[in-house]
């Protein structure tokens, strides 16, 4: 038979753990207030040094504006006269030599061809469209007559010599025949004509 | 610390630590949200204005070449002024400076024997770009007509002198009218001549004080 004995009181009893949570609490009521007034010092003191920072790139920036705002009114006034010099230029890079295209129409009429030129008118206007670069369009007409037989064909030789011009190729647009008609001043098979040279457009750049 | 023994008394106790503690936790929320929230405006205010200064910093450090491509364009405006655009005479007229031109170059050419009749007139000022709303295109055209009677290679050596002189001028316009015999060998000629000019008189002055005020034409070091 198992006797046990107690004679230590309830109010006296006193736990076996080693943690007593009394003490815990205690800690606790001292450590936490501690560790978040800890929280609060360091983001406190975090935030100041952010404020410097700052403070100190506000400084940098009151000395860059004045800088900025002046490479800002150069880069402008640049655009400004780059454009300037563009549209001065320009005119050069618009207009055709006229005396080499007078040159070559003279060079491509076949002596042999019996075709005579009456006239010769050149419209060049410059062509001005809101929001487009201006451009220096050209209209080249030549009127002439063909005698004999081979007329026609010679005045389509004289067409396809236009065409084929080194001095004219790579300006025109087209070159069309827009009239060939008898000529009632003339023989039977004598012919009036008129060859339209359209010149591509030129810009003004 | 003890709690009373007292059931009334002790429920008090607690309940004052419950309304303590809470108190303690809400300004705890709030002045730790409070914290939180200035340093993320100061974090947001702080990158932009990094971002400001850099980008500042960049195009601080593009001015010199700037500075110098400027130069360049405006001197460039100044040698095209000063030797290609037609200058106005006696308070705005373009006529005589162009009937000038003309007839040196008909001269250069003997094209003004008393039978080749040369003739120039003036046609006038026109735009050459659109008007865009109060802004007036800096450049405009002025335009002479001229008429003559020539053979057909004294007009191309005319033209081709006039544009050879002259890169920004052109010919335009031009008629050749075959005359009835005996004089087949001379023709009945017009063309008009056009130069660039300035639309306002003080573009050149206005550069030559962009030119003085980036030193005279000396890049700035």
């Amino acid at each position: 038979m198992n006797l046990r004995v107690d004679l230590i009181l309830p109010t006296e009893q006193r736990s076996a753990s080693v943690i007593n949570v009394k003490s815990l609490v205690r800690i606790a009521i001292i450590v936490v207030p501690l560790i978040v007034v800890l929280a609060i010092a360091l983001g406190v003191v975090n935030m100041m040094q952010s404020r410097g920072d700052l403070d100190r790139l506000k400084t940098q920036w009151k000395e860059t504006e004045p800088q900025k705002q002046a490479a800002a009114k150069l880069r402008t006034q640049l655009a400004d006269n780059l454009a300037l010099e563009k549209k001065v230029s320009g005119w050069a890079g618009s207009r055709t030599m006229w005396d080499q295209q007078l040159r070559g129409i003279q060079r491509e009429l076949p002596p042999e061809a019996r075709i005579q030129l009456t006239r010769l008118n050149l419209g060049s206007p410059i062509s001005v469209a809101a929001g487009k670069v201006p451009v220096r369009t050209g209209l080249l007409v030549l009127q002439g007559a063909a005698y004999g037989e081979n007329s026609e064909a010679n005045v389509q030789t004289f067409r396809q010599a236009l065409v084929k011009s080194p001095a004219l190729a790579a300006l025109v647009e087209k070159v069309e025949v827009t009239r060939f008609d008898a000529n009632p001043k003339a023989g039977k098979f004598d012919r009036v004509f008129q060859i339209d040279i359209t010149y591509k457009a030129r810009k003004f750049e | 610390m003890k709690l009373p023994d007292d059931k009334k008394q002790r429920t008090q106790v607690l309940a004052l630590i419950g309304i303590g503690a809470i108190l303690i936790l809400v300004g705890l929320y709030f002045g730790i949200g409070f914290v939180r929230d200035q340093k993320r405006t100061i974090a947001k205010k702080t990158e932009e204005l990094k971002e400001n200064i850099r980008k500042a910093n960049i195009e601080i450090d593009q001015m010199s070449k700037d500075r110098k491509v400027n130069t360049e364009a405006l001197l460039k405006i100044k040698d095209l002024s000063d030797k290609y655009l037609l200058k106005p005479r006696l308070g705005g007229n373009y006529y005589l400076s162009a009937k000038e031109i003309i007839e040196a170059v008909a001269q250069k050419l003997n094209l003004t024997t008393p039978g080749a009749t040369l003739g120039i007139s003036d046609v006038g000022l026109s735009d050459v770009s659109p008007a865009s709303g109060k802004t007036m295109p800096p450049v405009r055209a002025y335009t002479a007509h001229i008429s003559l009677t020539c053979g057909y290679n004294d007009l191309v050596r005319f033209i081709r002198t006039i544009e050879e002189d002259n890169p920004l001028v052109s010919a335009m316009n031009i008629t050749i009218a075959s005359r009835a015999a005996p004089n087949v060998e001379a023709h009945s000629v017009a063309f008009d001549a056009q130069w660039p000019v300035w639309s306002d008189e003080a573009w050149p002055a206005r550069v030559e004080a962009q030119i003085a005020a980036q030193g005279g034409g000396q890049e700035k070091r």
